[in-house]
C-alpha cells in the first residue's frame, strides 16, 4: 500500500473519529489532521487553492458579517414580536408561525444565528401560555433545518454542493423549495398530531396572553433605527442579487461580500467589533477539513471508492436512494459538514459514468434534513437544547430521538419520492 | 442508555457552538420582555414603612403606587437608633440619655403624626408606632415575624447614601435579609 495514501486515510479516519468523540473542538481536529497531511507533503502546498473551496469560505465570512451588523440593529427580535403579534394568542398559531418565520428566517441566514435570536421569544409565549414549550422548540429546530435545505445559503452543505457543482441560487429554489416547503407543512403536521393534547389554552389565560403581547412594542426592540434600515435594505438586497447571481455572472460568494462591505461602509459600525463576532472556528473548520479531503483526492481514495460504488449503483434513481439515505443516516450521528465535503468529490469522481445533476439534490436533502434525527444532528438542535436547558426546560436526548426519527424519515422519504419523481420517473 | 452522556455531549457543543451569544441576546431580550414575576402584581394587605430622620418625604410617584394599595393596613414605623442612646449613656450618664430618649420619642411621635396623613389620604389605615430598637434588625425582625406584603423604604434610611451604592448601608443589609417585595424610593 502506497505509503502516501496509508496516511490520507489514517488521518482521515482519525480526524473523523476525534470529531465524533468530541474530545476535542471539531475545529482543532480538522486544523491538526490538514497539518499532519501538508506536513508529510500528502497534500503539496501549491495543491492547497485547488482543494481550498474559496467560494464556500467567502459566501460564509460574507454573510456573517451581514447576519453579525444586522443583529445590532435589533431587527431579529422585532422579527420575533411581529410574529407573536401575529399568533393572537393561539397555540397553534404560534407553532405555525413560529415554524414558517424561522423557516424563511433559516433559508436566508444560518440556522444557528436564527435559533439563537427567535427561541428567547418563542420560550417567552409558551410560559405567557403555560404550555409545555418542547414541542414549540421541536417544531422551531426542524424548521430551521428544513428552511436551510430551500436554499443555496440556507445551510454549509448546501454552500458546499453549490459551490462544488456551480448550482445557482435558482437552481437551489427551484429543486429543494417545493420539498421543503411540503416538509415543513408535513412536519407542523406531525408535531400537532402529537403534542396536540398539550397545546390547550383556556380563553381566560389567551385573553390575558393577547393583552400582554399586544402590550410589547416592536419598535422597542429595535436599538439603532439607522442601522435597522441600513440592515434591511442590504439583507433584501443581497437576497434579490441572490436571485440574478448566474445571470450577473457573478459568484454567490461575490454578492456576500458586496452585501458584508457595503453595510460595514454604510452603516459605520467598528469593523473590528463585527469582524470579532465572525465565526472564525467555523472558518479554520472548513478550511482544515478542504485540506484533508484534498489529501484522499491528491492520493486516489475518493476515484477509488467512486470506481467501487459504481459496481454496485446501476441508474440514477438507485444512486439517489443510496445518496439520501446514506448521508440521512450519518447526518443524524456525525457531522453534515465532514460528510458533505468527503461525500462531494466521490459524486464528482462518479461523473465519469453517471448524471450527477440529481444527486447533488440527494445529497443536499440527506445531508441537510438528516441532521432532524438526533439531538446531536445539527448545530441548532444542540443550540435550542442548550438553550432550553438553561431556562429549565429539559428536552432529553430520547424525548428528541423518538419525534426526530419520525419527521426525519417522513421529510427525507418524501423529498426521496419528489427527486424520484422528477428524475427518473414513475 | 446513559441518557446523561448525550446531555453531557449536548452542554459541551452547546458551548462550543453558541459560547456567550445566547447570554447576550438573553440580555437584550430582558431590556423589553417582562419577566413572569413581573407580570403578576403581588396582593399587598400589609405594608412596613420604617422611617428615621434621614428618610427622604415621599415622592408624587411613590404616592401613586401606594395608591393602588387602597384598604391595605400601613404600620408606620419611626425607629431610633438604641445603640446611640447607649453611647450617650456611657459619656455623659443615665440622666442625660434618659432626658434624650424622651426628646427622641416625642420627636418620633410627632414625624410619624405628621406623617401618616399622606397614606391616610390614599385610603391606607395606618398604625403609627415610635420605637427605640435596631434599624436594621427590627425592620428585618419585624417583616419576618408580622409577615408584612410589602416593604416601603427611603433609600437614605439608616444612613446618607454612599458613593458607591445608591442605598445606606442600613437599606442594603435589610434587603439582604427580606424575601418580601420592596419599593425603595
Amino acid at each position: 500500500m502506497d505509503v502516501q495514501l496509508a496516511v490520507a486515510v489514517l488521518v482521515f479516519l482519525f480526524t473523523y473519529a476525534l470529531i465524533i468523540s468530541e474530545r476535542v473542538h471539531r475545529t482543532v481536529a480538522a486544523l491538526f489532521g490538514a497539518a499532519v497531511v501538508l506536513f508529510l507533503k500528502v497534500v503539496p502546498w501549491e495543491a492547497i487553492p485547488e482543494y481550498l473551496d474559496l467560494d464556500t469560505i467567502f459566501l460564509l465570512i460574507g454573510m456573517m458579517i451581514v447576519v453579525n451588523t444586522a443583529k445590532e440593529s435589533g431587527l431579529f427580535e422585532y422579527i420575533a414580536i411581529k410574529t407573536a403579534k401575529l399568533a393572537k394568542g393561539s397555540p397553534m398559531k404560534v407553532l405555525l408561525l413560529f415554524s414558517v418565520v424561522t423557516a424563511l428566517v433559516s433559508s436566508i441566514l444560518d440556522n444557528v444565528t436564527t435559533v439563537l435570536l427567535l427561541t428567547p421569544m418563542l420560550i417567552y409565549i409558551t410560559r405567557l401560555m403555560e404550555v409545555d414549550p418542547i414541542p414549540f422548540l421541536l417544531s422551531e429546530v426542524f424548521a430551521s433545518n428544513i428552511g436551510g435545505t430551500a436554499t443555496l445559503i440556507g445551510d454549509p452543505p448546501n454552500i458546499m454542493i453549490g459551490s462544488a457543482a456551480g448550482l445557482s441560487f435558482n437552481d437551489f429554489l427551484i429543486n429543494m423549495g417545493p420539498i421543503a416547503f411540503l416538509d415543513l407543512f408535513i412536519t407542523v403536521l406531525i408535531i400537532y398530531l402529537a403534542y396536540r393534547g398539550e397545546m390547550r389554552v383556556s380563553p381566560k389565560r389567551r385573553e390575558r396572553l393577547l393583552s400582554i403581547i399586544n402590550g410589547l412594542k416592536e419598535e422597542d426592540a429595535i436599538k439603532d433605527p439607522s442601522l435597522f434600515k441600513k440592515s434591511l435594505v442590504v439583507i433584501l438586497s443581497v437576497v434579490a442579487l441572490f436571485f440574478i447571481h448566474d445571470r450577473l455572472g457573478l459568484e454567490p460568494a461575490v454578492v456576500a461580500l458586496s452585501g458584508a462591505s457595503f453595510l460595514l461602509l454604510w452603516s459605520r459600525q467598528d469593523p473590528e467589533h463585527i469582524l470579532e463576532k465572525v465565526e472564525w472556528t467555523a472558518i479554520f473548520f472548513f478550511v482544515g477539513l478542504f485540506i484533508i479531503v484534498g489529501s484522499l483526492v491528491e492520493t486516489g481514495v475518493i476515484s477509488d471508492v467512486a470506481s467501487w460504488m459504481m459496481g454496485y449503483v446501476h441508474s440514477t434513481g438507485e444512486a439517489i436512494l443510496i445518496i439520501t439515505w446514506f448521508s440521512a443516516i450519518s447526518s443524524a450521528i456525525v457531522d453534515n459538514i465532514p460528510l458533505t465535503a468527503t461525500m462531494i468529490p466521490l459524486i464528482k469522481a462518479m461523473g465519469t459514468s453517471i448524471n450527477t445533476y440529481p444527486l447533488w439534490w440527494a445529497l443536499s436533502l440527506g445531508a441537510c434534513l438528516g441532521g432532524n434525527g438526533t439531538a446531536i444532528g445539527a448545530s441548532a438542535n444542540v443550540v435550542v437544547i442548550g438553550i432550553a436547558g438553561k431556562e429549565g426546560i429539559r428536552i432529553t436526548f430520547n424525548d428528541f430521538l423518538k419525534i426526530g426519527l419520525t419527521i426525519m424519515f417522513a421529510t427525507v422519504a418524501v423529498g426521496t419520492g419528489i427527486l424520484w419523481l422528477h428524475y427518473v420517473g414513475v | 442508555m446513559d441518557m446523561d452522556i448525550f446531555n453531557r455531549i449536548i452542554s459541551r457543543k452547546f458551548k462550543n457552538i453558541a459560547g456567550d451569544r445566547y447570554e447576550q441576546i438573553a440580555k437584550r431580550y430582558r431590556e423589553f420582555l417582562l419577566l413572569p414575576e413581573e407580570l403578576v402584581l403581588p396582593e399587598v394587605r400589609s405594608i412596613l414603612f420604617p422611617i428615621d430622620r434621614f428618610s427622604l418625604d415621599i415622592p408624587d410617584e411613590l404616592l401613586e403606587t401606594l395608591s393602588a394599595y387602597s384598604g391595605a393596613f400601613v404600620k408606620l414605623v419611626y425607629v431610633s437608633e438604641e445603640r446611640t442612646l447607649r453611647l450617650i449613656e456611657q459619656t455623659l450618664g443615665e440622666e442625660e440619655a434618659e432626658k434624650l430618649r424622651m426628646e427622641k420619642i416625642r420627636f418620633a411621635r410627632q414625624t410619624v403624626k405628621d406623617f401618616a396623613p399622606k397614606l391616610e389620604r390614599l385610603g391606607l389605615s395606618v398604625l403609627k408606632e415610635p420605637i427605640i430598637g435596631s434599624k436594621s434588625d427590627d425592620v428585618i425582625d419585624m417583616m419576618s415575624a408580622q409577615d408584612f406584603d410589602l416593604l416601603v423604604i427611603s433609600r437614605s434610611f439608616g444612613a446618607e447614601p454612599t458613593k458607591t451604592s445608591p442605598t445606606s448601608p442600613v437599606v442594603l443589609k435589610i434587603l439582604q435579609h427580606i424575601e418580601k417585595p420592596v419599593i425603595i424610593y
